[in-house]
Order: structure tokens, then sequence, then C-alpha cells
């Protein structure tokens, strides 16, 4: 069975969201495949989609409006399109559970820390004792360093920084197979960010734990991914490892990103940002999405949706301008 | 002579615990045309300290002058005068504009304010030129700001912060709630303007590498106090205060290999209720002594312009 | 995004509307409250107000309903159909003059306690407290009571006992908005306080406002029928819904339709009121948006 090979198998998901102003075209025809241990970033602007397809995964995507149109989510074996509303919950928190932004609202306010985490061990172990789910907690606790004694406390005696870890406590509870990290460290100051990673680093190794990791800071993928997806108005454009994406960049994209970031180290080099927005999600371009913000676009680029096409054994791009052999990016000044 | 001058800017709340030090004794100049950039964590006063200088907040003690005029001690006519020469652009472009009114109304608020004009058509035409300048299309001037994105609507801060025609703009981490591409483009009009318009600014911002990019000086501020101040170049190449180099190491480089050593703080920001009379990053300093927790340290010179607030120099 | 393609001015309100006519029980509860509104101002068009809901006929007295008189006659023989129609003149002005009394103190009052916090707060919402302590009714009784059972009384009775609600409400709304940005930015261009608070904090403050003017007036027009009913509000023969009730109440075993048909009346324009308030609620609540 090919499935065995990855944790996670999505192929071709689409979800779309059915509102007024008409239908948001989120995701459209998504593949990911990572495997056991690894982690993925999953690079993208706002609105590009890339909750929504931490959201599919979970099947979570709030429905109305949102609707999972097509495709295949293999996770762990299990088809998550196929599988019962019970099972799901099996699989939430026990096979993969979600570490949302910002830790001062995913934590119950009047519940104590140490109740939310025995809450989550409890669900899944209805066969342990209360006590052992406290004792869980505080071992939880003490693993992202909390004191294990501060579970009596309230989320509101304690700091951003510290809130987080406790969201990421509560989320390997049962140890998890996946990990889906939504901008975990984008609400927290750059120190405190610099903490927080290195203990997500640390517990990946520990834990064995895959992770999908959503965020738009390039550093932070640079810092704690194996390999990398750039999400563009629902799409996937450029796939690969680290070095394919930082050093060989493909995707006209992704080199606007790059060009897009100041240099620490070189303050003479000019920014050159993207021109223009990301086009509306519920009137996307008939050809590539990204081609009316595109220095390279051409004619063709205008009317055919250019798919993932594999560039090595680890390297994909969705780009029409590759069909000459000879293209090359201007490139990204280092 | 500086077109700035602040000497020691004190701005504390009342709780009811007791003061909270916001900003405690800042001082800094900045020179016509230049950029200071005001670096720290969230909680350390930079933002209180740009609203000081604007006296949108009451300074509790300390000297502001701008343009040979001494701003805290100015009467409310004057200050609204004043008002005209000093702005400020702010960090969330979703609650920084008033929603129920429209792009041009906006803009021209200010203008019509100060009745910096005799009729309403020269009104418009200067927000449609304003609307120019900061690259908002013609037709989105009867939108109103739910329809635009965050980019869009920054822009339209820009626009109502230019529509005085000020001198010195105060920037509140005006990039930070947008996208990577967005932020780019933002950040380049900014320079734009004060290319052209020989703006001077305050750039207040958690961002190190934006900060860099961006500002000829820059001050870095922990717990209220400004612990570091130099030239840019200097500050990213010799960073001296303890805080600075960790600040330093822990942003996350979008680059592969030459990872710098990263130096990650114990603990995070104490209280700035009442601070005990020592240094206060010293309860996560690394290079901590017993001098640290009995005395604050002072201001000290270690190389022409830059200043450091450190026991060990 | 609609301001891709037009230049038309389309501001928040319309949004509201558009939304406001999804909802099926809001548009009936405006339907209704339109009607009403119409038929209070056409009243003399429908029926004659001296020969029909004033002139009394014994002969015809507690007569059901008729191709004559579809609603019947009451006690006096005047047509219930006419009296309940001129009586929606009184309650609706009644309760409208009212609630518009009252959201203009609570604006005031509510607008300057919240921005001005402090003292001015203090002071404001303590003696609004006190005026809360006594009950809505009761407080409009001892108006009425002590300055006679004019039109004009009644209303400022009713708007002064509305006063605190309005002023409550406005107070934690204008907190909130006060802590925008856009009230520092415009402090910024030097904006004076009076401009920030009429162009800036009043208008973010306002739906609310609106939903608890659409809930008002349904209590405001029930309290002038209990006032009547108990005999210090409008005084007959004047057609007034809750005098009309109190009237018939002798009759209920013999002639039920005169305590019906106002009965009816009150109900139907209260719930009115209400589904209209609760459809503007939903409407004005940015959070239900898409």
């Amino acid at each position: 069975m090919e499935n065995n090979k990855y944790l996670l198998d999505m192929t071709d998901v689409v979800v779309h969201y059915e509102t007024d102003e008409g239908i948001v075209e989120a995701v459209n025809g998504i593949d990911i495949k990572l495997a056991e241990g690894k982690t993925m970033g999953l690079v993208g602007e706002t609105g590009c989609g890339k909750t929504t397809t931490a959201l599919s995964i979970l099947r979570l995507v709030p429905d109305p409006p949102g609707k999972v149109k097509s495709g295949k989510i293999i996770l762990d074996g299990v088809d998550i399109m196929a599988a019962s509303e019970k099972e799901m919950r099996e699989i939430r928190g026990n096979v993969v559970s979600m570490i949302f932004q910002d830790p001062m609202t995913s934590l119950n306010p009047v519940l104590t820390v140490g109740d939310q985490i025995a809450e989550v061990v409890a669900i899944h172990n209805p066969q342990m004792k209360k006590e052992d789910t406290v004792k869980r907690a505080m071992e939880m606790l003490e693993v992202v360093g909390i004191p294990g004694e501060r579970h009596t406390e309230y989320p509101h005696q304690f700091s951003g920084g510290m809130k987080q870890r406790v969201v990421i406590a509560i989320a390997l509870a049962c140890s998890p197979k996946l990990l889906i990290a939504d901008e975990p460290t984008t609400a927290l100051d750059v120190t405190i960010q610099a903490q927080v990673l290195e203990l997500m680093n640390n517990l990946k190794q520990q834990f064995k734990t895959s992770t999908i990791m959503i965020t738009h800071d390039l550093g932070i993928v640079a810092e704690t991914c194996d390999e990398v997806s750039i999400m563009y108005a629902g799409s996937i454009v450029e796939r690969g490892n680290l070095e394919d994406v930082f050093n060989n960049t493909m995707h006209p994209y992704t080199e606007g990103l790059f060009n897009s970031l100041p240099d620490v180290d070189n303050r003479a080099a000019k920014l050159k940002p993207i021109p223009g927005l990301m086009p509306d999600p519920t009137k996307l371009p008939k050809g590539c999405a990204f081609a009316p913000r595109c220095q390279y676009a051409t004619e063709q680029c205008k009317t055919e949706k250019p798919a993932l096409v594999k560039y090595s054994d680890t390297h994909y791009a969705a780009c029409l301008a590759y069909q000459d052999k000879n293209f090359k990016l201007k490139g990204w000044s280092k | 002579m500086a077109l700035l001058e602040v000497t020691d800017l004190r701005k504390y709340f009342k709780t009811p615990k007791g003061n909270l030090h916001a900003v405690d004794d800042v001082s800094f100049k900045i020179e016509e045309g230049k950029t200071l950039g005001v670096v720290g964590e969230s909680g350390c006063g930079k933002s209180t300290t740009g609203r000081a200088v604007l006296r949108l907040l009451e300074p509790t003690a300390g000297k502001v002058v701008f343009d040979g005029q001494d701003v805290t001690a100015l009467d409310k006519e004057a200050l609204r005068q004043m008002r005209r020469k000093m702005q400020i652009v702010f960090q969330d472009p979703y609650s920084s504009i008033n929603p129920r009114m429209s792009v041009s109304e906006i803009i021209a608020e200010p203008m019509k304010l100060h009745k910096m004009y005799a009729t309403k058509a020269e009104v418009d035409a200067h927000t449609q030129e304003l609307m120019k300048t900061v690259g908002l299309a013609e037709r989105l001037t009867n939108s109103y700001p739910h329809e635009l994105d965050g980019g869009r609507r920054q822009r339209i801060g820009i626009a109502r912060a230019l529509a005085l025609d000020p001198k010195f703009i105060v920037c509140d981490e005006p990039v930070s709630a947008l996208d990577v591409s967005i932020q780019a483009q933002i950040l380049n009009l900014l320079q734009e303007l004060q290319e052209q318009r020989g703006l001077t600014y305050i750039f207040i911002t958690h961002d190190l590498s934006v900060v860099n990019y961006f500002s000829d000086d820059i001050a870095v501020m922990y717990l209220g106090r400004l612990i570091e101040k130099a030239p840019s170049e200097k500050l990213f190449a010799n960073p001296s205060h303890p805080y600075t180099q960790a600040l330093l190491s822990a942003i996350p480089l979008p680059k592969l290999g030459n990872k710098r050593e990263r130096i990650i703080l114990k603990g995070e920001i104490t209280s700035p209720i009442e601070p005990k009379p020592m240094c206060r990053f010293a309860p996560r300093c690394i290079h901590a002594k017993d001098i640290c927790f009995k005395e604050e340290p002072k201001m000290k010179e270690i190389a022409p312009g830059h200043e450091v607030m450190c026991h060990l120099f | 995004m609609e301001a891709k393609k037009t230049n038309k001015k389309r501001s928040m309100w319309g949004d509201v509307l558009k939304r406001l006519a999804k909802n099926r029980m809001a548009v009936l509860g405006g339907i209704i409250v339109v009607s009403l509104i119409l038929i209070a101002i056409c009243a003399d068009f429908i029926c004659d107000y001296e020969d029909e809901a004033i002139f009394q006929n014994v002969k015809i007295r507690l007569e059901g309903p008729s191709a004559e008189h579809i609603l019947g006659t009451d006690e006096f023989g005047r047509d219930m159909f006419a009296r309940i129609v001129h009586g929606s003149r009184i309650s609706l002005l009644v309760g409208f003059f009212a609630t518009m009394l009252a959201m203009v103190c609570g604006l005031i009052l509510g607008s300057s306690a919240g921005y001005f916090g402090g003292k001015v707060d203090m002071i404001i919402m303590r003696v609004l407290d006190v005026f809360m302590a006594i009950p809505q009714l009761l407080l409009a009784i001892t108006l009425v009571a002590a300055f006679g059972t004019s039109i004009g009384c009644l209303m400022i009775a009713l708007g002064v006992s509305s006063v605190p609600s309005f002023s409550r409400m406005l107070r934690s709304q204008v907190i909130t908005v006060k802590d925008q940005e856009f009230i520092e930015a415009a402090r910024a261009i030097g904006a004076k306080d009076s401009h920030i608070i009429t162009t800036h904090i009043i208008p973010n403050s306002l739906s609310p406002v609106i939903v608890q003017v659409s809930m008002r007036m349904a209590s405001c027009i029930l309290s002038i029928s209990s006032l009547s009913f108990i005999g210090l509000g409008i005084s007959p023969p004047t057609p007034e819904w809750g005098s009309m009730l109190s009237g018939g109440r002798m009759y209920l075993r013999d002639a039920q339709h005169i305590t019906l048909y106002p009965g009816l009346a009150i109900m139907i324009t209260i719930l009115a009121f209400n589904l209209l308030g609760d459809g503007l609620r939903d409407a004005l609540d940015p959070k239900l948006k898409r």
C-alpha cells in the first residue's frame, strides 16, 4: 500500500465557502504528503487558505458555509472523509491535534490549566482515574517547562508565552502523531518566540511528532522545518525541502516573498515588494492566480492554470514559465 | 540643531498597586530628515514614548522640544496648532480609521479641522492628490474602510497623517499587522515620502530586521528604559547590551546555514510597577553581577554616538 | 470586493438593511410597524373621529362584529374599529416622543459619562442609578400623579423613566469605542472633544441605540396602556387601547370582543417592535457578518 509511506496524505483537496457574496474558493486542489517525524512549513499570506487546509485535516471546516468539495485525506491509514463523527472524535487529539495562534483565547479562563490538560487526557482515556489524569497533566506541564505545581492556577495567572506553553501541553497530552501549529508564535514577542520555538524543536525530537507549521514567517520555517510548501490563493505554488525552496527558488511568488523581506545583514538592499494585492478568492483569475502580480507572466499564464510539476525528487513548482527550458528567475539578492 | 530633542521623558500610569513606570527618563535627539528606530518588546514603553512625544499622552515629567518649541509647555490651542507639524501613523489599520467615514472624508478631515483651504473644491483636489501620493486609486474615493484590505487601510492612515503636511511623523508599528508582501510596499512608500518631503520619523517596531532597514539610529528599550542607542550599522555590528544581543540573536533569519549563536533568554519581562533601583534586565541577564541587582546603571558612551546602559561597561 | 468595480456610495447602513431584509421575522415586524404608522397617520381618512370613535349611541351598545361595525361596538355603542384605529395615534405618538426624549437625554448623558470618565462619569451614573432603583412604571405613576395626566406629561414621565437604560448602554458603548485608535488619531490631527464625540464616537455607538429604540417603543406603548388601564393615562373618552381594555373588563362575560380587540392591538404592536428590534440587533452585529 502506498499510503503507508506517509502519515498524512492529502490528494487534490478542494474546500469552498459558500457565502452570500459568492463562492470563496479557499483551497483549490491541494496535495500534501508528510512522512512520519517530519516537519513541514505551510507558508502563505492572510487568506491564502493555510488555516482552511489545516482544518480540513481535522474535518473542522465550519459547515455552513464551508464545504469540502472533493479530494482525499488519509491520516495514519484512516480515510478522514469517510470516517464517522465518532471516529473523528477519536482521531482529534489522539492522532492529530492543533495549536492555535492566539494563546489568550484558546484557553478556557474559568478552568485551571491542570484541569484543561486533564480533560483532554480523560476524554481519550475514559478508563483512567481522575488522579492519574491530573498526574499526567502535571507531567505535561513539566515537559513544556512549567513547574507541575502550577497546575492549580488559572490561565490569567500566566503570561502570553506561558499560556502558549500550556496550549502546547494540551496538544501533546495524548501524544498525537501529527501536530498542526497555526502561527503558534505570531502573538508572542521575539525573545519569547525564540523560547517557544526552541521548546517545540526539542519536543519534536522527544516525541517524534510530525508537525505542520503554518506561518507567514520564512525565518521560522528556516529554523524549524524540514520541508516547506508555499501557498498562494488556495494552491501550493512551490514545494520542496529547505535547500530547494530557499536556495533554488523556482516560483516567482516565492521569489517575491524573499524580496519583500528586509535583510538583516545588508542594510543597503532595497525591498522589492510584489506589486498589487491577493486576488479576491470569490473571483479567482482564470489562469494562474499569481499572473496579475507576476513580472514574468505571459499571455498563456492568463488563460491556463499551471499544475504542480516535479523538477527533482523533492522539488515541485507550479509555474508555466518553466515550459521554456532556459527560463530562470532573476533571483533574490542575499 | 536637532529637530526633536527629548530630555528625561517620563510617563507613569497610576495603578492600584503603585505607579507603572511605562517610560522612565528617556532622552534622545533626532536630526531633521532622519529616522530614529525605537525597538523593544510589548510593554517596554516604546508606543508610550511615541505618544508622549506628541502629547497624545500627557508626560509625567521631562521636556520635548520640537522645532525650537517646548511641546510640553503648550496650552490646548497651541498644541492643536502644533499637531499640523507632528503626526502619527498607527499600528492597527482596522481600528485606526473610523468605519463610518468614507476614504475621502477620512483624508479630508484634518484639512477641514484646521481650515487649511477656503473652498471645498480645494480640499477635494488635495484629497485626490494625497490619495495619488500614497497609491490609492481614485475610484476608492467614496469607498468605506470595511471594503478595503489592511494595506489599503494603512495607506489611508498615512494619507491622513500627510494631509496637514507635517515635518515629523511617529510611525507606531505601521507594518506589523500587514502581510509580508504588503509590508514591503508600505515600507517603500514611507521611505519614498521621506525622500520627497524631507520627513523626520520615529519608527516604533518590535521587528529588528525592519528597523535596521529603515532607520539611521536605533534606540532599544526595555521596561521603560532606553538601554542602548547607536547608529544602525554600529548597533547591528556591535550590539553591546546583553538584551540587545539576545534580541538580535532571536530574529529567525530566512536563510539556511550561517546560523547565529542563539541566546535564549530565561524568564519573561518583569513587572514595570514600582521597579526596584536595580538594572531592570538583571533577572534575565546571563552576565548579571551583584552590582546589577543593587544599583541602576547609567547611560555611558562606549563609542562615538553609541550609548549603553549597563554595568558591564 | 465592491469597491473594485463601483464608485457608488455604499455605506454600512446599506449592508445592514440588506441583512435585515433576509430575516423573515424582522421583515414581518417591520411591515407591521410601517402599517401601524400609516394607520395612525391616515386615521382620519379611515374613519371619522367625532362620528365613529367618540359619538355615543346607546342603542347599539355591545354589539358583536357585523358588516356595519366590523369589530362590533363598545359599551357606549362606539365603533370598536374606529376606536382602535384612532387609539394607535396616541400609543405611537406617546411611545415615539417618550423614546426620543429618552434617547436624546441618554445620548447626552451616556456619551459624556463614557467619554470624560472620572468625576463626570461618577456623578451622572450615580444619579441614574437612583432612577434605576425605582421601577419604570412606578416612576411614571409618580410623575403623572404629580403633574397631571396630559399627553405631554405622559411622554415626559415615560421618557424620563427610560433615560437610565439608554445612558448605561451608551456609556458602555462609548467606553469601547473611545479606546479605539481612530479616536486617538482624531486627537492627533487636532480635533476638539465636541468634534470627536459628534463625528467619531456617536456614529460608532449608535447600532445598539437603534435596537434599544425599537425595544423601548414597545415597552413605552405597553406602559401607556398600563397607565391608562389603571386610570392614570389617557382619560376617556379619548380612545386609547389600555383604557378600552379597562372599560371592557366589566363586560368580559357578555361581550368579549371589546377587550379582545384592544388587547390584540397592544400585543401585535409590541410583538412587531420587538421582532424588528431583534432583527436589527442581528443585522447590526458585525460578528454575524458573512
